[in-house]
């Protein structure tokens, strides 16, 4: 009877905190009862996220605060995103306004205004997340704390930065201030999830390092929905005796649930790491690290095809971790690389206690990424300001550099060397005819029909298919060296012209022209070239109506012959590739 | 690429979609599209305009992540799913001009945008 009336006793009092219908932040200073959970949401949707921030604060007054579980929230919207009139919600004056969220009447919305206003403050500030986290914890004591940060994110890049915008103060808060609001607060929070995107790195989980005991995030960007409030906070009140683990858990397999169940399910990933693995896993990074740039010479070429052929993200720099050691031990015979890429597999998977994904192009993911760029894939400012951004990181401040050392080899010590490219051509012509631009890379020929990337550079799509009569390619900040032959084809008539005069514009940098243009040149199917193979000289001497051949462009050191099929004379032949049938255009297009 | 060639290159893209004796098939724009979006979905489209990162004109959340970035044509705002220009910053977007191409899609809260993913069809360019 003791008990019962104990238990009535704390439910009248918070009854009396949490109204019905929305939250409020529990009113005057002392401390609330004791629960088991403390829920903290920190909701950063001062940007285009608001509307989601809206209903994700719905979907946690479908539980709402009991008992047991205190679901604290501090969020800030805009209504430059989101219409609060149209909401019902009219009276919202763009101020950050900390909540206890209570259950909401059903078919009622949260109320906005329910909460405390505490100001404008900016949400971007480590010293704001502090505080909200000291405020949750010593006004909502319990015996966890969980912490959500919702957001955007961008794991831990400086352009983008780590988590948390507030348009208002026009800030983004870094990782590492991140990490640092966390520390500061002096709260021992047991579980953090980054309901943000691309949080899923073992640099993220490497700057909270005995910050907190579990940690939820995602490798990929996440869906503007983010987690299912309602179910994980339903399971959380279902047994508010979950522990940390058991909590970290249930997020990951209630957002995997949410997502099989909706059409918003492609490429959908989320884990969550136990924090006490972190540090042997960091212990094998920077081992690997140190065998990697020993023996670079070595086993660079297995490097850079892990690079390209292991699972990546959003950031293409970004890898799964486990999937790319994976490939340097499957493909490295004997060595201290393999094996050291065999303690990172084992390490990693000790430190993902759950992974889940959805979608055939994040199928290889195993729950943390890892930041592994290829020369290519950065360009020269990047690799400025990236590794600059990348030294300064919790992880690459131990021993040696760290994980820094392996990604400065992997950008410097290139197995083939690059030149640089950002070059640019572009052919644009007059009528519906349809018109191809093939550019003869070092060692084969491409076109937009093909598709749009090439081993350098970019096509736009084909403009039979885009409906505008032109076509572009640029080649990547660094390129293969050798020869760049531009061909333009007039391959059929259109609905309305059986012509085209046709314009050709290059751009390479440094020239102090900066574009230069060719043409126009009329091309038609009046003297058709019918063989099957082009030969130097006939379609290169342009002797006939439907090609042009119209520039050339050398990457490298010197001309030495190379590749081209221009340089290389009469012996040379070459076949096109088998023209695809090109879809047909509605009666709007071609 | 320097500054003056992105600058010519949106120049050239301005002057297929805007200028006299231009190609008889103009590109689809975001008001084009938004006027029938049925002849361009699930078609290849390029588009020229302004990066206006997460900071743009378009209502609502993001269709498809989070980290869905914007474009304006000058027409239109339209979302973009796919890789960010690089080295171009969501959260700072200073309507550096891009030329992009990629697939019309509709979201399923019937949102347009633009799908990019999986392509490199970037071009940053300041004014």
């Amino acid at each position: 009877m003791k008990r019962s009336f104990a238990f009535f006793a704390l439910g009248f009092l918070f009854f009396m905190t949490a109204c019905s219908g929305g939250g409020g932040d529990g009113g005057g200073t002392s401390p609330a009862a004791k629960r088991s959970w403390t829920f903290m949401v920190y909701l950063g949707a001062d940007n285009n996220l608001s509307s989601a921030g809206v209903s994700d604060l719905n979907e946690m007054a479908k539980v709402g605060s009991d008992e047991n579980v205190n679901i604290v929230v501090q969020a800030e919207f805009s209504s430059e995103y989101t219409d609060f009139t149209e909401i019902d919600q009219g009276s919202y004056n763009g101020d950050t306004i900390r909540y206890l969220v209570g259950k909401a009447d059903a078919g009622s919305g949260f109320d906005l205004e329910s909460g405390t206003s505490i100001g404008n403050v900016d949400m971007a500030s480590p010293a704001t997340l502090a505080a909200f986290i000291q405020w949750a914890a010593a006004r909502y004591p319990a015996d966890h704390y969980a912490l959500v940060i919702w957001d955007h994110g961008a794991g831990w890049k400086r352009k983008g930065r780590g988590a948390v915008e507030d348009e208002t103060s026009g800030n983004f808060m870094t990782l590492p201030d991140l990490a640092k609001g966390v520390r500061d607060s002096g709260v021992f929070v047991d579980v953090i999830d980054f309901d943000a995107c691309l949080m899923g790195m073992y640099e993220v989980a490497y700057e909270f390092l005995s910050l907190t005991d579990y940690m939820v995030f995602s490798e990929e960007t996440e869906p503007g929905s983010g987690n299912p409030y309602d179910t994980i906070l339903a399971a959380l009140a279902a047994n508010p005796r979950m522990t940390p683990g058991e909590l970290a858990v249930a997020i990951v397999e209630r957002y995997d649930a949410y997502y099989a169940t909706t059409e918003r399910s492609e490429d959908v990933t989320k884990s969550a790491v136990d924090m006490s693995k972190i540090a042997a896993l960091h212990e094998a990074m920077v081992t690997a690290a140190e065998a990697i740039v020993a023996d670079f010479a070595t086993v660079g070429a297995v490097i850079a095809a892990a690079q390209q052929n292991t699972q990546s993200y959003y950031y293409r720099t970004n890898h799964d971790l486990y999937d790319f050691f994976d490939y340097v031990d499957t493909n490295l015979v004997q060595g201290s690389v393999k094996a050291a890429a065999q303690a990172v597999k084992s390490a990693a998977s000790d430190a993902v206690i759950v992974n889940r994904f959805r979608g055939d192009s994040v199928a290889e993911s195993h729950g943390i990424a890892v930041y592994a760029p290829a020369r290519n894939q950065v360009s020269t400012d990047q690799v400025v300001n990236e590794l600059a951004s990348y030294a300064a990181l919790a992880c690459n401040q131990s021993r040696g550099n760290g994980w820094y050392d392996a990604v400065v080899a992997m950008m410097e010590n290139r197995v083939q060397d690059l030149y640089p490219g950002g070059f640019a051509f572009y052919v644009e012509w007059d009528t519906d005819a349809d018109v191809d631009l093939y550019v003869w890379e070092p060692t084969a020929l491409y076109a937009p029909w093909m598709g749009q990337s090439t081993p350098n550079g970019t096509f736009s799509a084909d403009s039979i298919v885009t409906g505008t009569s032109a076509e572009y390619y640029v080649a990547d900040d660094y390129v293969e060296p050798g020869y760049y032959d531009v061909i333009i084809n007039y391959y059929d008539n259109g609905s309305t012209a059986d012509y085209a005069n046709v314009l050709f514009h290059y751009y390479i940098p440094g020239d102090p022209a900066g574009w230069r243009s060719a043409g126009p040149v009329t091309l038609d199917l009046s003297n058709p070239y019918t063989d099957e193979e082009i030969t130097y000289p006939p379609v290169a001497l342009n002797s006939y109506s439907d090609y042009w051949y119209v520039y050339q462009h050398y990457v490298g050191e010197e001309e030495n012959g190379g590749l081209s099929w221009a340089q290389e004379g009469t012996k040379v032949k070459v076949s096109f590739k088998a023209k695809k049938k090109k879809p047909s255009f509605g009666d709007g297009g071609k | 690429m320097g500054r003056f060639g992105m600058f010519a290159l949106m120049g050239l893209v301005l002057l297929v979609a805007c200028a006299g004796g231009a190609p008889s098939s103009a590109g689809p724009t975001v008001e084009r599209i938004g006027a029938d979006p049925g002849e361009h979905l699930d078609r290849e489209v390029i588009l020229a305009g302004s990066f206006k990162g997460w900071k743009g004109g378009c209502p609502g959340p993001p269709p498809v992540s989070r980290s869905d970035w914007m474009v304006d044509d000058g027409t239109g705002c339209l979302y973009v799913h796919g890789p960010l220009p690089p080295g171009l910053d969501p959260a700072r977007p200073k309507d550096e001009r891009v030329v992009l191409t990629g697939v019309l899609k509709r979201s399923a809260d019937g949102v347009l945008y633009l799908d990019v993913a999986g392509r490199k069809p970037f071009f940053p360019a300041p004014r």
